[in-house]
């Protein structure tokens, strides 16, 4: 309950407002007006499976850091074509959609693996310095 | 702070003393950590019964249900559960780092980033432990609050 509350909700909160905010500025300068209900709640579940997810993985006892990430790219990335590409999804059919989003998700995803390795990083350092 | 030692044969026991004016948090914590030295828990090895000085055990583990303290070289199974002893301890220098471990951190050497946002902690018996994401700030609140005394 303690990991939901402090971990979970504030990155789905955190999640859900950039996107939603990312998702109005990109209509806007494309000339629309409104954002689709269905497609905020579509985002919705696309970050909570996500969450669920990373939830499941950190359960398994991974032997090393690259079998990790490979899972969690297999099962993020899973989720993304899902969402994406079935019938009325995020993108439009065709190879170069497809080609697309997933260099877009490859730099977003590896954004996000710097982002939390610097993060514990830092940790560690504040950890070390107060173990000298 | 005034430190004075008395070195002599003619004690039979060691024996603290604190002169103080007033009682300060500083102070406090720094007699919860002499206290630790009194304090012993109680372990089995091979049908034998120890008494085993808290700050001699590195850290205590949970494996299958079953509770394990462990010093630079035994394994001492303990009757008690983690949370049991977590409690006793809380103002000695242990602090829990998974659901199935808490270490003493006076043995703590240095951590590591550790992949799916968790931390390797080398321990200065060359062991290594994994650090949940879950508990990294419980470990650096426990750091925080024992600065001055380890």
């Amino acid at each position: 309950m303690k990991r939901l509350l402090n971990t979970y909700l504030p990155s789905l909160a955190i999640t859900f407002t950039a996107t939603a905010a990312a998702i109005c500025i990109v209509n806007l300068t494309q000339g629309f007006s409104s954002v689709s209900c269905t497609l905020l709640l579509e985002i919705l579940g696309f970050i909570l499976l996500t969450e669920a997810a990373d939830f499941l993985l950190g359960k398994i006892p991974f032997p090393n850091c690259a079998v990790y990430i490979l899972c969690e790219f297999v099962v993020f990335y899973g989720l993304f074509l899902v969402f994406g590409f079935f019938p009325g999804g995020w993108f439009g059919a065709g190879l170069s959609a497809l080609l697309q989003s997933t260099v877009i998700f490859i730099i977003l995803f590896g954004l996000l693996q710097l982002y939390f390795y610097h993060t514990a990083r830092e940790n560690a350092r504040k950890i070390n310095s107060r173990l000298k | 702070m005034k430190l004075t030692i008395n070195q002599s044969s003619d004690f039979t026991e060691n024996e603290i003393i604190i002169n103080c004016a007033c009682m300060n948090p500083r102070l406090q914590k720094l007699i919860d950590y002499i206290r630790q030295f009194s304090f012993t828990l109680e372990g089995e090895l091979d049908n034998r019964l120890f008494q085993i000085p808290v700050e001699q055990i590195i850290y205590a583990e949970s494996v299958e249900g079953k509770t394990f303290l462990y010093d630079t070289d035994h394994a001492y199974f303990c009757r008690r559960t983690l949370a049991s002893l977590e409690e006793d301890l809380g103002a000695a220098p242990f602090v829990r780092i998974s659901k199935n471990c808490m270490i003493n951190i006076s043995y703590l050497q240095s951590v590591a980033p550790y992949f799916n946002h968790r931390m390797k902690a080398q321990l200065k018996t060359g062991e290594e432990l994994i650090i949940s994401r879950n508990y990294i700030d419980t470990l650096k609140n426990k750091l925080k609050n024992q600065e001055g005394i380890l």
